[in-house]
């Protein structure tokens, strides 16, 4: 059990007349939450320095019990961005949320490769580490082609 | 409009229309029916129990509390003027009406059928528990007698038969902190003590086949564990351990290291069979359980080489602790670390609206608090019956290299698999290591 769990996060630069209560943050990744783009493809590239950082759109996920409106997404799932004024497709390679299983790793920071509608990886290399199950699974055996580091 | 006026009843009842002015004395013996007009006499026990139905002129007690004074009849006090506000009901005399009427009708009730009210509690609780099967009923069959002998006074029971076979062996002090798998879980209706001693028993073997060596929160570790995909078959991990969790097989720890400028954390059961090695590269301790603060700390803290040479230690040497503080750089904190009695932390300077809620929550008993202590640690019993099963672990474990060294190779009829000899070939170098 997290000892830390019961109480709520903080920032230092925070107001201080909050009278409602928040839920601990969960990390997900859902509709409108912000990604970042570990490609070298140009679009991953200027996506990430365009006004607007690269956002989810949408969820591929099926057999989920939860409605089409929280819709998560995780580790290895594919995603729909919406970079630099397009719609692309996308896979997440690193998660921030808390999955608290042993052997799946936990990055700082989401972390998306842009992908074709085929599945094929846009840009040639990836510039994070990627976890190490990504080679098990089939359909993400062309991102793990690319891949520098596995951690 | 009410007025706030306490009400003294015996003052009250000497300024009667009906009474004349005389002593408290003389009032006990003049109580009869002529002098006043009804009276309940107060009980001098139940000091809240004011029940004095007297009428007059002047003034008038709340109907409801019958402590405060109030103006004309038949009106609440403000304190039940504000609660009869609260109340659902539509209409205010209906509310007022219905409090004068019912609070003196429950009083009655409460006071008559405590006994039949506490089996409609007993009831509801049962209710909302059902389908729970009390742990009396599962247990019962394996509270046998035997197992009651030999963990001794801890269990409540008889006590053992032969004191002088058995060799009292003192646990070392540190044992909890060496061993902290071993130790069950300290809320008792959470433990199953056969599954317990199953768990031991499969935590041994393991023990056989891999050094599971001794660590701490904040020291470094090295885990190689069975990766099949892998060119090597092997996937090394190094991280600073940041927490210890669950007991028994299932305990977990975490490690967490910057790989490539992003920072990554991995859970490893210590029990996984599929762990192939455990190094400890650096030896220490902290001075906190838990840190997890080290998210919000600036990188360097977190960082260390996967080629990261380990740390000899002198023999004989203890384990060294790091007094160091870590600083909070960031701006997004996860949790509040003001709250948290933290000591291997240093926090930047905070506004003081965070420090006056840090003190509303801060425990500054907790250290004195001996009854928390023992609640969350294991009876001593107990932990000598867990650290008689340890020491003759170990004995066997010599016998059973010994042996392993001694064997002669073991012949197969089939070649060994790439994946396995590599596992094969991890396991004998660690147990060799540390044999020598």
């Amino acid at each position: 059990m997290n000892i830390f769990g019961k109480l709520l996060p903080t920032t230092i630069d925070f107001i201080t007349h909050r009278s409602f209560s928040m839920t601990i943050p969960l990390y997900d990744l859902q509709k409108v939450s912000r990604v970042h783009v570990v490609d070298n493809s140009k679009l991953a590239l200027d996506g990430n320095v365009y006004k607007r950082m690269p956002r989810i759109i949408h969820c591929y996920k099926k057999n989920n019990n939860l409605t089409r409106t929280r819709l998560i997404a995780g580790l290895g799932d594919k995603v729909l961005l919406a970079i630099k004024g397009q719609m692309k497709k996308a896979i997440i390679v690193g998660c921030r949320q808390r999955i608290r299983k042993p052997n799946v790793p936990q990055f700082d920071k989401n972390n998306v490769v842009l992908i074709d509608d085929d599945g094929n990886p846009i840009g040639t290399r990836i510039l994070a580490p990627i976890p190490a199950f990504f080679r098990t699974r089939g359909d993400l055996a062309k991102i793990a082609a690319i891949a520098t580091t596995f951690v | 409009t009410v007025k706030l006026n306490f009400w003294h009843p015996l003052e009250e009842l000497l300024r009667c229309s009906h009474v004349h002015e005389r002593s408290l004395s003389d009032l006990a013996t003049d109580l009869t029916g002529e002098n006043i007009s009804s009276v309940d006499l107060p009980l001098i026990d139940d000091k809240f129990n004011y029940i004095m139905k007297i009428q007059y002129n002047s003034l008038h007690s709340c109907p409801r509390c019958r402590l405060q004074v109030s103006e004309k009849e038949n009106e609440l006090c403000v304190r039940c003027f504000t609660y009869s506000q609260k109340c659902i009901f539509k209409n205010k005399i209906e509310q007022q009406q219905k409090m004068a009427l019912s609070f003196s009708t429950a009083n009655k009730f409460l006071l008559n059928n405590q006994q039949i009210l506490r089996s409609v509690l007993i009831s509801s609780i049962r209710y909302k528990q059902r389908g729970h099967i009390p742990d009396n009923l599962v247990e019962h069959h394996r509270q046998s007698p035997l197992g009651k002998l030999k963990a001794g006074a801890a269990v409540g029971a008889f006590p053992p038969k032969n004191d002088t076979d058995k060799e009292l062996r003192s646990t070392p002090h540190d044992f909890k902190y060496v061993f902290p798998d071993f130790l069950p879980n300290p809320l008792p209706y959470l433990r199953d003590r056969i599954l317990e001693r199953l768990e031991r028993r499969d935590m041994f073997r393991r023990r056989q086949q891999i050094d599971i060596p001794e660590f701490y929160v904040g020291s470094v570790l090295a885990v190689t564990s069975a990766d099949p995909y892998a060119p090597n078959r092997r996937h090394r991990f190094v991280g600073i351990c940041l927490q210890r969790e669950r007991h028994g097989l299932k305990h977990q720890f975490t490690l967490r290291n910057i790989v490539d400028g992003l920072g990554v954390e991995i859970i490893y059961e210590l029990y996984n069979p599929t762990i192939t090695k455990i190094e400890v590269l650096k030896l220490e301790r902290r001075l906190d359980d838990n840190l997890a603060y080290l998210r919000d700390a600036p990188p360097e803290y977190c960082t260390f080489p996967f080629d990261m040479e380990p740390v000899k230690l002198p023999p004989g040497a203890g384990v060294p602790l790091n007094t160091i503080q870590v600083p909070i750089t960031s701006i997004h904190w996860q949790y509040k670390w003001e709250r948290h009695d933290l000591k291997g932390v240093l926090l930047p300077p905070l506004p003081r609206s965070v420090r006056k809620a840090a003190k509303r929550y801060a425990e500054p008993w907790r250290q004195w608090d001996i009854m928390r202590q023992y609640r969350t640690e294991i009876h001593d019993d107990e932990k000598a019956e867990i650290y008689e099963d340890i020491e003759k672990h170990k004995e066997d474990l010599a016998q059973y290299r010994i042996d392993s060294k001694e064997n002669v190779k073991i012949t197969r009829a089939r070649p060994k698999s790439g994946a396995r000899k590599a596992i094969f070939n991890d396991s004998q170098q660690s147990n060799t290591s540390t044999t020598q």
